[in-house]
């Protein structure tokens, strides 16, 4: 076996009472700190619960109308809305809704200007890239519990969380989409004088969308497959009604629950990728 | 030629050897034992599996689950062999089915002082709260339990679901009438209710919530059980349909180590070993408080309750056994 080289159980007591140092001297702060998104959170909750059934329908039909311009999703996206509130899971739907689109909106404002700085600065780029690696296969339930004893159980933790896992697709791509704009449209905007920030805003960013719109996809469908272990911790919502189904052995809640989690997966997805289409046509950059 | 023949020799003499190394205690395919997934079901399990393995002889086996999983398995599969620590009054159908068949029985007590279930809340709550004693009085005191996220309702916290308390503790919380003032929030995890319980602790914050005893988390954080009436037969707090829940206290904590009977046919010894094993409470909170100091697995913790409580257990198995543990430790 292994030689003993190091005392592994004096470093985790140490890691453990660092731990507890934090809860008792930060834990104030840092549950004021994040105040704000939980708020957020509330406030789309709120919404999404206090709108009648049918005007959300219509919401996210007329989305999916402006996103393809065509009947076709909007009818389906309907009839899948209209199961799962059949199916009883109207209120979890409408709460897991609210945690996905409350931790895209903090990723994107946190992971575009993230990724932009990663594609224009190469030692931000040589940071950020472990980092990414880290919060993408670092089992989520390590950061989890402290999070919960920081922040309390409930929908703060469950936000971080989800928003840990789900930002790096948007970093990413959108490093990944700025780098790959075409040299030569950059030249010719640099010739004719324009500044570095009008470069990004009027030339990069743009014709990075699509590829940025592809990783805001990405971070949706990794925000909703967090929602099982995000209600772990007490964020509610369908993953609660999996986890019930998980410990009552009821296979029948567990199945009707995750499908429902798979219809809104089919509906965002659908929307959001239309959209992405549509935004390459309209720059001509799916003609070759 | 002579190759082949040495070859062959070693072989069978191989093969022969395998059987005697299995010798087991009696039973036709070794004895499985579920590893709860609490502190102390898993010390259990461990304990069990090493007085089994190495005074009896057996091929003892862990399958890690819960109570939900392992009451399944054992009524459709008659496996796992035991459950070292089962609520009985959480399981009262399964209970009921599988000792009118004859599958399971009932081998002993693995508590002396049977668990306890309760609202228990932090002692210097208590002691800052004199007149919170009881269950009833927690109707008064919703701002002290402030939820966080709905500031106008006092918050308690339930049990992780799956577990049959969830449906109690929903149905006591409506028959107390506490639905008004408090919200009662699943933590989702007993990983997640722990350490909502720590935060509280360190930041000395009130918290009123679900547990149960022996727990090494009591153990670690004193609190201080809320009064409760006296449990009411034939109520039907446990199932989540019931229309008029009761006004009653939980059920008396008989937990028990519930065995099949195939063990008791084939390895009568082992079954004899598992009705006699009984710990007192005060013991199992030390064994499990020290566990939990010294980050320890069960394993470990089982092997520290071996060694330094050597006349509890044995007086639980003959004297040519203790000796094969002893030795084995």
């Amino acid at each position: 076996m292994f030689p003993d080289v190091l005392d592994e159980r004096s470093v985790r007591m140490y890691v453990d009472n660092a731990a507890d140092w934090m809860v008792i001297h930060w834990g104030a702060s840092l549950e004021a700190a994040f105040q704000p998104l939980l708020h957020l959170l509330i406030a789309i909750e709120g919404f999404l619960l206090w709108m009648p059934w049918y005007v959300i329908i219509f919401l996210i039909a007329g989305l999916a109308f402006l996103a393809t311009r065509n009947w076709k999703l909007p009818v389906g996206v309907s009839i899948l809305m209209f199961m799962i509130g059949a199916a009883g899971y109207w209120e979890e739907s409408n709460q897991t809704i609210a945690l996905m689109l409350a931790s895209t909106i903090t990723a994107l404002v946190v992971g575009v200007p993230v990724g932009v700085a990663m594609a224009l600065s190469r030692p931000v780029r040589s940071i950020m890239r472990p980092l990414l690696d880290v919060m993408q296969t670092l089992p989520p339930f390590v950061y989890l519990i402290p999070g919960v004893m920081l922040l309390g159980p409930g929908k703060v933790p469950a936000l971080l969380a989800t928003v840990i896992y789900a930002v790096p697709p948007v970093i990413r791509l959108t490093d990944v989409g700025i780098r790959n704009v075409d040299s030569d449209v950059v030249e010719a905007v640099s010739a004719y004088g324009a500044s570095g920030w009008q470069k990004l805003w009027h030339a990069q960013l743009p014709l990075a969308l699509p590829t940025i719109m592809a990783g805001i996809n990405q971070t949706m469908m990794m925000a909703l497959s967090m929602v099982v272990i995000a209600s772990m911790i007490g964020a509610g919502g369908l993953g609660y009604q999996v986890l019930q189904g998980i410990g009552r052995l009821e296979v029948s809640r567990g199945l009707f629950a995750g499908l429902a989690i798979v219809a809104l997966a089919i509906i965002f997805d659908r929307i959001a990728q239309s959209y992405g289409r549509r935004l390459q046509s309209q720059l001509h950059m799916d003609e070759g | 030629m002579k190759q082949s023949f040495k070859l062959a020799a070693a072989m069978t003499a191989f093969v022969s050897a395998g059987p005697a190394l299995a010798a087991d205690c009696g039973t036709s395919d070794g004895i499985s034992i579920v590893e709860l997934n609490w502190p102390s079901g898993a010390f259990l399990a461990q304990m069990h599996k090493i007085i089994l393995s190495e005074g009896y002889g057996c091929d003892v086996s862990l399958v890690p689950g819960d109570t939900a999983s392992s009451t399944a398995s054992m009524s459709a599969r008659g496996e796992p062999n035991i459950n070292p620590e089962l609520w009985v009054d959480n399981v009262r159908d399964f209970w009921d089915k599988v000792t009118e068949s004859g599958t399971v029985y009932e081998a002993g007590k693995p508590f002396a002082q049977g668990g306890r279930e309760g609202f228990y809340i932090p002692t210097y709550v208590a002691e800052a709260n004199p007149e919170l004693k009881s269950f009833e009085d927690l109707a008064e005191y919703a701002e002290l339990f402030g939820d966080p996220s709905d500031p106008s309702k006092g918050v308690i916290y339930n049990c992780q679901p799956g577990w049959s308390c969830e449906v109690l503790v929903g149905n006591m919380y409506r028959a107390f009438g506490l639905e008004e003032e408090f919200n009662l929030f699943s933590p989702g995890s007993s990983a997640a209710l722990e350490a909502t319980i720590e935060r509280s602790y360190r930041r000395e914050q009130p918290i009123v919530t679900y547990y149960w005893e022996p727990t090494p988390l009591l153990g670690k954080f004193p609190m201080v059980s809320l009064e409760m009436p006296d449990y009411v037969e034939g109520n039907c707090n446990n199932d989540e349909n019931c229309e008029n829940p009761a006004k009653s206290g939980f059920p008396p904590g008989n937990v028990i180590t519930a065995v099949t009977s195939d063990v008791k046919e084939e390895a009568p010894e082992a079954a004899a070993y598992l009705d006699a094993a009984s710990i007192d409470n005060s013991i199992i909170n030390e064994v499990l408080a020290w566990g939990e100091e010294n980050n320890a697995t069960a394993e470990e913790t089982a092997i520290h309750f071996l060694q330094e409580n050597l006349d509890v257990w044995k007086a639980w198995v003959p004297d040519e056994t203790a000796e094969k543990i002893q030795s084995g430790l």
